[in-house]
């Protein structure tokens, strides 16, 4: 389902741009309120949000339309679950860096997150610039 | 008085009787002897010679007969009146006397003879005058000839005899005319009294019985004759003394009659007495069963008489010998009746002419052999009875009877009903039991004909006999009768072996339906109860092969239980369409069903007659109402079917079904157990994703957003501000989502004000107008008042969802420990109760409490949900919670 993805306009992307190569971030999660809030805050973070998905089949289209740096994917997605999406992303990338993130703790998913393939989990209320970067060192 | 002279009494009296008629006798001799010489001595007498004669023969023959007469003591009377006849024949020889004083005397007594012949004649034969006419005819006579006699002689000259007759000593005044006309007189009174007498004797001889007239008649002729002729010489003694004596004379000669009929009746008396000898010969003669009756009557020579036995049975009244009552004759009359005794005690009567009790002595012989042959044919009677009650007995008894000598020669024989003889009864007794009876019970007989006169105690054997071709059970007892012989009764105990056999074939199946209920009881798996009635039911009937059906639709059935021989395609399971037979029966009728392969056309059928099978008999097997299935035996060819084989697989059908619905009962329970989880699941499921999907995001955005803020704030404030604005909004509705979550999860009112207030909340919630009427005067326990609510609050949901309703009503009220809650709408109707998850779930809330959910809803007609729950269940849910 392409028509779900978003592409970003350019104007974070040159703020991103003074201060070192930016890292390309494709933000998926099913609910608007978060995709827009942690975009503002990645941006504000010096990150370049290219995209955003709210579902899992849309994710990996626009993964592989815009080829991001960063993923930042939300486990609980309507279609299929993040872990599914990190394989699939993985497959075809496995170079490509992703933090899944969930509204709930890290203790809820445990090896699951170990398993992915993933860089890391955030919980969503933990969300910040500083600990997405501690988690890509 | 001693013994001594008391014997001295009885000999005195018995003494004189035997030497009573000697003496008379020699006295009537004497007596004629002196007669004879009066007249010989006479000088008057006319015809010396001929009235010696007369005087000898006359007197002699009465003083004889009246002599034989007074050694029978009936007649001894009689035979005084005889004598005295005689005696008084002689005085009138004194009237020829030479001597004044004896002269005299024959005078006066001379026709005292005529008064003591109509005495006589009167009182024949029994010497007594009954009758009164009798006795004032015999005084009349002798006042007659005594009195009147002496009158005329006080006044008799007695001129008009011979002259040298001596002198009349009595005379008072001669007056001859005088005496003539008294003596006149007496003859004509003499003559009158005659008349009478022959009157008398006729009447009696008409009115005697014929035994008696035949005695009475010549008395009467002779007696006529005689007294016509002293009547005759009465009237002409005054006139002339020769013809007087001549009519004398031929008077006492015409009464010779009288011995002579008196001897008659001894000489017939003789004869009598030989007649009983005759009789006694004649009741000894066992050849011919003797009239006794006409035998009694020619040995007594009396024809009208009666024999009446005493009645055997009452032993009242008799009898005569057509068993008619007898009618004895009333005393006084013609007949009398003497008894006939035989040990002391009256067995009979004779019923007789009177006269016959003048002859005692041929009645008691006679009666005497009466008795002795009433007594024979009272013990042969008794005997036959005896007989008669023993064959009775016998019949009585449905047992076969046979007696039986220790050789097996049969002695008796009477069959029993089901007889093992091999021939009729009455043409096998003499024969050998080997004739009598099959070979192998002939020795089995013989051998307890030998056991029981060894141990002389009962034997028995039993033995079993094809009879019609039916089998029979048999029990013969024997008892030694006598020497060498033995008494055999053979009885059917057919039906007691059939009783017995019965008992065991009950108590078989009642252990094997006690194994199938214990089974059923224990909620052991429906497969192992199914298998397990075809096991028990093959070895119950003697069957080799059970199958139990399952019916799925209208042709088609699965085996889920199997027992015994290959049955092609009804294995166990295997799904079978069902073309015909006892199973499609059953399936079709709900009853019980039997079917005859040979009568069935199809591919099943073919091949079940193949494999050997003749035909099947089944029983459904019902489960709510409905035929579930059918429990089904095959017979093979050589089976027969076993008695009440229906009832008997009905038996099982219905503990199979049973195990069916208990079964059945417990995965429904299950199922109910599972949904209510499962609604609980879902609910958790709903709760969770409503968090984390509503509340927890929109907080989640506002901890990014806070934080976003927190990085802009010096730098961009005027879109901080922007953003801090959207995030209020934000946390806005973050409250509301939380709020109405609260509220799905229980209703806060419902806890705490109860159920009429949270009702209140629900129906001000709806957006219809609910109109709520609720009467509980307390509050519900918990379960039941959550229940009720949500039972409200469903129903209400799906009348907003579904119905098109304007309004809707909810009514809740408590009654006799039941608690109904009704919802009604007046909206399209047609609701379906099993539509729906919601009402499902209500359905397993109600259950839980042992409630009941009930959906009207007629299409256009609204709809009525009514649920009943008992309040009792808090008992029970409170049990359960301790648990």
């Amino acid at each position: 389902m392409p028509g779900k993805g978003v592409a970003m306009n350019g104007e974070h992307r040159a703020a991103g741009e003074q201060l070192r190569p930016a890292r390309r971030v494709l933000v998926v999660d099913d609910h608007p309120s978060f995709r827009r809030s942690a975009s503002a805050l990645l941006a504000a973070e010096g990150y370049d949000v290219v995209a955003e998905a709210e579902d899992g089949a849309s994710a990996v289209t626009l993964a592989s339309e815009v080829g991001p740096d960063l993923v930042l994917l939300d486990i609980q997605l309507p279609d299929m679950d993040g872990f599914a999406v990190a394989e699939r992303l993985l497959a075809d990338d496995p170079e490509l860096e992703i933090v899944l993130v969930s509204s709930r703790d890290r203790s809820s998913y445990g090896p699951l997150i170990e398993a992915s393939g993933a860089r890391g989990f955030l919980a969503k209320a933990d969300l910040s610039g500083p600990a997405l970067g501690s988690l890509l060192e | 008085m001693t013994e001594h002279s008391l014997s001295h009494a009885r000999d005195g009296p018995a003494a004189l009787r035997r030497a009573a008629p000697v003496l008379l006798f020699g006295a009537g001799v004497a007596a004629t002897a002196a007669g004879i010489y009066v007249i010989a001595v006479s000088n008057i007498s006319p015809h010396p010679v001929a009235q010696s004669l007369v005087t000898a023969v006359v007197c002699l023959t009465f003083v004889g007969t009246g002599a034989v007469a007074l050694r029978l003591p009936p007649y001894a009377r009689f035979g005084l009146l005889l004598a005295a006849v005689g005696f008084a024949s002689l005085i009138s020889v004194l009237h020829e006397a030479n001597g004044p004083t004896a002269y005299t005397i024959g005078v006066l007594a001379s026709n005292v003879v005529f008064a003591v012949l109509v005495h006589a004649f009167l009182a024949f034969p029994s010497g007594r005058l009954r009758l009164r006419s009798a006795r004032v005819l015999a005084a009349a006579a002798y006042a007659d000839v005594l009195a009147l006699q002496a009158v005329a002689v006080l006044f008799d000259p007695l001129t008009r005899y011979h002259s040298d007759h001596p002198r009349n000593l009595a005379l008072v005044d001669s007056h001859a005319a005088l005496a003539t006309s008294l003596e006149e007189l007496e003859a004509a009174i003499a003559a009158a009294i005659a008349l009478a007498v022959v009157i008398v004797l006729t009447r009696r001889a008409r009115a005697a019985t014929p035994a008696a007239r035949r005695q009475l008649v010549p008395v009467l002729i002779g007696g006529t004759f005689a007294l016509l002729f002293f009547v005759l010489g009465l009237f002409l003694a005054p006139l002339s003394s020769r013809a007087g004596l001549v009519g004398f004379g031929l008077g006492l000669l015409a009464a010779l009659a009288l011995p002579a009929a008196f001897l008659a009746i001894l000489v017939q008396g003789r004869l009598s007495r030989a007649a009983v000898g005759e009789l006694l010969l004649e009741l000894r003669d066992p050849g011919r069963p003797p009239d006794l009756e006409d035998a009694l009557r020619r040995a007594l020579g009396d024809p009208s008489l009666r024999l009446g036995r005493l009645r055997l049975r009452s032993g009242e009244g008799y009898v005569d010998g057509s068993g008619e009552p007898l009618v004895l004759p009333t005393p006084g009359g013609v007949q009398v009746t003497t008894p006939i005794l035989y040990q002391g005690a009256t067995i009979g009567v004779l019923v007789h002419d009177r006269s016959l009790k003048l002859r005692r002595e041929l009645l008691d012989a006679v009666s005497a052999a009466a008795s002795f042959a009433l007594a024979n044919e009272r013990a042969l009677h008794d005997a036959q009875l005896a007989e008669q009650r023993s064959r009775a007995l016998l019949d009585a008894i449905p047992d076969g009877m046979l007696r039986i000598t220790r050789e097996g020669i049969a002695l008796d024989i009477r069959p029993d009903v089901h007889s093992a003889l091999l021939g009729p009864p009455e043409e096998l007794v003499g024969h050998s039991v080997h004739d009598l009876l099959p070979p192998e019970l002939a020795s089995a007989v013989l051998d307890c004909v030998e056991r029981t006169l060894e141990s002389r105690s009962l034997n028995t054997i039993e033995y079993e006999l094809v009879i019609d071709g039916v089998a029979r059970w048999k029990e013969a007892r024997m008892v030694p009768s006598s020497d060498g012989e033995v008494v055999a009764m053979s009885r059917d105990v057919t039906e007691q072996r059939r009783a017995e056999a019965e008992q065991q074939r009950l108590a078989a199946e009642q252990a094997a339906l006690r194994r199938v209920a214990t089974l059923v009881a224990g909620n052991a798996p429906p497969e192992r109860v199914f298998q397990t009635v075809t096991e028990e039911v093959c070895r119950l009937l003697e069957l080799r092969t059970a199958v139990l059906h399952r019916f799925e639709d209208a042709q088609t059935s699965t085996i889920v239980g199997k027992f015994g021989e290959p049955t092609g395609r009804f294995e166990l399971g295997n799904v079978v369409e069902l073309e015909a037979g006892a199973a499609l029966e059953v399936l079709q009728t709900g009853a019980p069903a039997r079917s005859d392969y040979t009568e069935l056309v199809g591919t099943g059928a073919v091949e079940l007659l193949t494999l050997g099978f003749r035909g099947s008999v089944g029983v459904p097997i019902t489960v709510a109402g409905n035929t579930w299935g059918a429990l089904v035996v095959a017979l093979r060819e050589e089976e027969s079917l076993p008695v009440e084989t229906k009832r008997r697989l009905q038996a099982f059908a219905e503990l199979v079904g049973l195990a069916v619905s208990s079964a059945d009962a417990r995965d429904e329970l299950a199922a109910s157990r599972l949904r209510i989880i499962e609604a609980s699941d879902t609910e958790r499921r709903r709760l969770e994703r409503n968090l984390h999907d509503g509340a927890q995001q929109r907080l989640v955005a506002l901890m990014v957003g806070l934080r976003l803020a927190q990085a802009e704030l010096k730098t961009r404030p005027d879109e901080t501000g922007r953003l801090l604005e959207t995030l209020t909004e934000e946390l806005t509705e973050a409250l509301t989502e939380l709020r109405e979550l609260a509220q799905g999860l229980h209703p806060a009112v419902l806890t705490e004000r109860g159920l009429e207030a949270a009702l209140d909340v629900l129906g001000a919630r709806t957006p219809l107008p609910v109109s709520l009427d609720v009467r509980l005067p307390e509050r519900l326990p918990e379960p039941v008042e959550t229940a009720a609510y949500y039972a409200a609050s469903e129903a209400l949901a799906n009348v907003v969802k579904h119905s098109h309703a304007t309004r809707a009503s909810v009514r809740v009220e408590r009654l006799n420990g039941l608690v109904t809650v009704e919802v009604s709408d007046d909206g399209v109707g047609g609701a379906d109760p099993d539509r729906g998850s919601g009402l499902s779930g209500l359905r397993d809330r109600v259950d839980t409490l042992d409630g009941i959910l009930r959906v009207e809803s007629p299409p256009g007609r609204g709809t009525l949900v009514r649920v009943e729950l008992p309040v009792a269940a808090e008992r029970r849910v409170a049990v359960e919670a301790e648990r």
